[in-house]
């Protein structure tokens, strides 16, 4: 039943050469299919925020093919981008603007109407509470709160693939658990969430799949249970630790 | 001092922009970098060199000197203070780095130390060459001496130290002064105010240089009647004392030279000692009152925009919103028509400028063309020199990424960056052109080809300010200020204006050698330059610009 899911995001031996030498990506291959929830696990520089800027078109593939919801981000890249919803590991974006102009910023490049936005705003802003400090530039903002905005602006055009990078760092207790919430309930409606995480206490609440990546490799690909279940009376943490050592 | 010259030395890497990576990138940087020395230092140093071996010259005869010396340098003094003190402001209170400095068991003066050197090693360069240059034409006109070389070697090191350091003490005692403030807007309005005093202040000065004329001039210098010199022998009293060191090849005056440099700069570390930390405090407490945003307010905000409509009021809220960016993109690119309107309503009932205008009206002596000429030179120095274009990219720093993620192709995104600066530029050249062209009565359709041939050399400009910037464009920086300074991009791309700027000049001159007349030819040949130099350019520009940002950081 699994099988016949749609793939929304699809990597086929993604290799990325940065130099002449540097493998940070060495032919990965995954996908991930409506209605998941996937981690992607990994040590510092294991290469995620690379794999994961190729899934946004940030970088291109020395090699391989990746597509979203069907579409070559090589070949198609303003087709696939419509699809996604990117939160970036690094919240400090345009400041000078005040929190409700970059939203809207970001409506306008995914053209939401006026009413649909509004709606999105009001909600998402509830939930994530940052709605008394939109009118504020994000100069002003803490860390956190830009990282609130970041996950605003980002589900404000509801993309069916949500790729997001380290999305809890920063985030109070509440916001994690509105995002969380919100992950499950994304991939619930049929689409699909893909994350990076260090946390793996996080990985382990959300996530139907993981895949553990190492020095730009994938080590291992599937459920946790299955996991578990490989590494009897092993915590979690124990079993990253031996993966990677393995690896 | 150890620890003070490491800290510069860590300051000053984290401020500098390295070359490309890539060989070809950085042999066609290296290829800038000379022709950018060759379009702006050797030209300036020149002009510089010149100017003082002539007025030294002028006042020997009537007995003043190292009056020509002593002008240069406070020209050069009271330049260095006006463009520092938004520089030192920026380096000493605003800048991100403060949060990794103050956590470190560094005394306060060590810190300050640190930013002042970093800003006048980083700053000083093109002073440094000047000053050299104006010590160069003083011994050709006055002699060379041994003690002469020595002290030059000294001010032309010393010179720039005390400018900074009045932007320090002021920068310090403007903080302090900050106590009631609570209101980022407030502390906006204070030093825009307090550098809008010093503009007036150093404009009123500059105004008592005693025209043009030459006679004027050294009577005034020699008699002591000259404004600008009374008011800046004051505040810069030590310039003087180095004049006479040359001049007299007195060593005393060279050592009280240094004793006041010395004596002025212990002064502001033990001002700074005491004001510096709560000024820096209080920076980081102030904050907007917070308001309720009513629903109108959200539901107004909120409406749907064109892409490009939105990215387009995304980068001019940048723009104006930054006061680094203010201070050079947008200062840079008004302070033209200012000018123009203050020398037009100045010097416009002058006996030169009536005498050009009348020659202008009766079609003699080829100013038609040289009036072609300086709206040609306008349009092309307000946007190379205004760094709009030239740091299109660099202004997106660490988020560049956003360009590359988002739905909207890169020729679309070029595009609008292109407009920014089109409109910030060319809105300037067109008020200069207008002025110009209503002063010197030239008619509508030669005003309307003025501005004709004013948009296309600025749409020249920006497309390669634009091309510039997406080659190898400065993303790593600790706030906007550090984006501008130390952009060679910036440099570049004024240089390449300037160059394109002599390459009119020429073209203009050979073809008027041959005939002393070809008025109407030579609009018709510049025009249709602008044409073919913007057609070529626009498309390449649009191009290779998409093509450098997709492959950046690939």
């Amino acid at each position: 039943m699994e099988s016949e899911k749609a793939e929304l995001i699809c990597a086929e031996h993604v290799t990325k050469v940065f130099g002449d030498s540097f493998l940070a990506v060495d032919h990965m291959d995954f996908c991930v299919r409506a209605g998941e929830i996937v981690g992607f696990v990994g040590q510092n520089g294991a290469g995620k925020t690379t794999m994961i800027k190729m899934l946004t078109g940030i970088l291109n593939a020395t090699e391989g093919k990746i597509t979203i919801c069907g579409r070559d981000i090589a070949r198609e890249p303003l087709a696939a981008k419509r699809s996604i919803g990117y939160i970036a590991d690094n919240p400090d974006i345009f400041l000078r603007l005040t929190g409700l102009e970059f939203i809207n910023l970001m409506a306008d490049i995914y053209g939401i109407s006026k009413e649909e936005r509004m709606e999105r705003i009001e909600e998402l802003t509830e939930d994530f509470e940052v709605k008394q400090v939109l009118d504020r530039p994000m100069s002003e903002y803490s860390h956190g709160m830009r990282q609130k905005m970041m996950v605003v602006s980002a589900l404000v055009h509801n993309p069916p693939v949500w790729i997001l990078d380290e999305p809890m760092t920063g985030l109070d207790p509440g916001a994690a658990f509105a995002l969380k919430k919100r992950m499950r309930k994304h991939a619930e409606e049929g689409n699909c969430v893909f994350f990076s995480t260090h946390v793996l206490e996080v990985a382990e609440q959300l996530c139907d799949r993981i895949l553990m990546v190492r020095k730009g490799q994938l080590v291992y690909g599937g459920t946790l249970e299955a996991l578990m279940q490989s590494y009897p009376e092993r915590s979690l943490e124990e079993i990253f630790m031996l993966i990677n050592e393995e690896a | 001092m150890k620890k003070i010259l490491m800290l510069t030395k860590a300051l000053l890497f984290n401020q500098e922009m390295g070359k490309p990576a890539q060989k070809r990138k950085s042999r066609m940087y290296q290829c800038f970098g000379a022709l950018a020395i060759a379009c702006i230092i050797i030209p300036c140093c020149l002009i510089v060199g010149i100017l003082t071996c002539l007025m030294t010259q002028a006042l020997i005869e009537a007995g003043g000197n190292e009056q020509g010396l002593l002008f240069v340098m406070h020209f050069m003094a009271v330049f260095a203070l006006i463009f520092g003190f938004q520089v030192v402001l920026s380096t000493f209170y605003f800048s991100s780095d403060l949060e990794h400095l103050l956590p470190l068991p560094l005394k306060i003066h060590e810190i300050i130390t640190a930013k002042l050197l970093q800003t006048y090693l980083a700053e000083s360069m093109m002073e440094f060459a000047i000053l050299l240059s104006a010590f160069i034409g003083y011994f050709v006109a006055a002699g060379i001496s041994v003690s002469g070389i020595v002290t030059a070697v000294i001010g032309t090191f010393t010179l720039p130290v005390l400018p900074l350091l009045y932007c320090g003490i002021i920068s310090t005692l403007l903080m302090a002064a900050t106590r009631r403030i609570r209101s980022p807007k407030d502390v906006s309005f204070l030093v825009w105010g307090l550098s809008g005093v010093l503009f007036l202040f150093v404009a009123w000065a500059i105004g008592g240089i005693d025209g043009l004329m030459v006679e004027n001039f050294v009577s005034s210098m020699v008699g002591h009647q000259n404004r600008f010199m009374n008011v800046m022998n004051v505040l810069f009293f030590h310039d003087r004392l180095l004049a006479q060191a040359i001049a007299q090849h007195n060593p005393v005056t060279l050592i009280g030279y240094l004793l006041v440099n010395i004596g002025i700069a212990l002064g502001f570390l033990a001002l700074a000692s005491r004001l510096y930390l709560p000024g820096v405090h209080r920076m980081a407490s102030i904050g907007n009152k917070r308001r309720k945003m009513s629903s109108k307010t959200f539901v107004k905000a909120c409406r749907m925009r064109r892409v490009e409509i939105s990215f387009f009021y995304k980068e001019m809220k940048t723009l104006t919103r930054t006061g680094a960016y203010v201070t050079n993109c947008m200062m840079m690119t008004y302070v033209w028509p200012v000018v123009t309107a203050g020398i037009l309503l100045w010097k416009g009932g002058t006996e030169t400028l009536l005498k050009y205008r009348q020659f202008y009206e009766q079609q003699r002596g080829g100013v038609d063309i040289i009036f072609l000429l300086c709206i040609l030179l306008l349009s092309v120095l307000i946007p190379g020199a205004n760094a709009v274009a030239s740091t299109s990219f660099t202004r997106e720093g660490a988020h560049i990424d956003f360009m590359k993620y988002i739905p909207v192709s890169y020729e679309k995104q070029i595009m609008i960056k292109g407009a920014v600066s089109m409109v910030l530029g060319y809105s300037s050249s067109f008020l200069c052109v207008c002025m110009l062209c209503i002063y010197f009565r030239t008619g509508i359709v030669k005003t309307v080809y003025m501005l004709v041939v004013s948009f296309l050399c600025c749409f020249w400009v920006t497309g390669l300010g634009i091309w510039l910037d997406s080659e190898y464009p400065k993303l790593v920086w600790e706030n906007e200020s550090a984006a501008m300074r130390g952009n060679i991009n910036v440099f570049f791309h004024m240089a390449f204006s300037i160059l394109s700027g002599m390459v009119f000049c020429i073209l203009a001159y050979l073809m008027y050698v041959p005939t002393k007349e070809g008025s109407v030819v030579m609009h018709i040949f510049f025009l249709l330059l602008m044409l073919l130099l913007c057609s070529i350019f626009g498309n390449f520009t649009r191009k290779k610009a998409a093509a450098n940002i997709r492959n950046l950081l690939s």
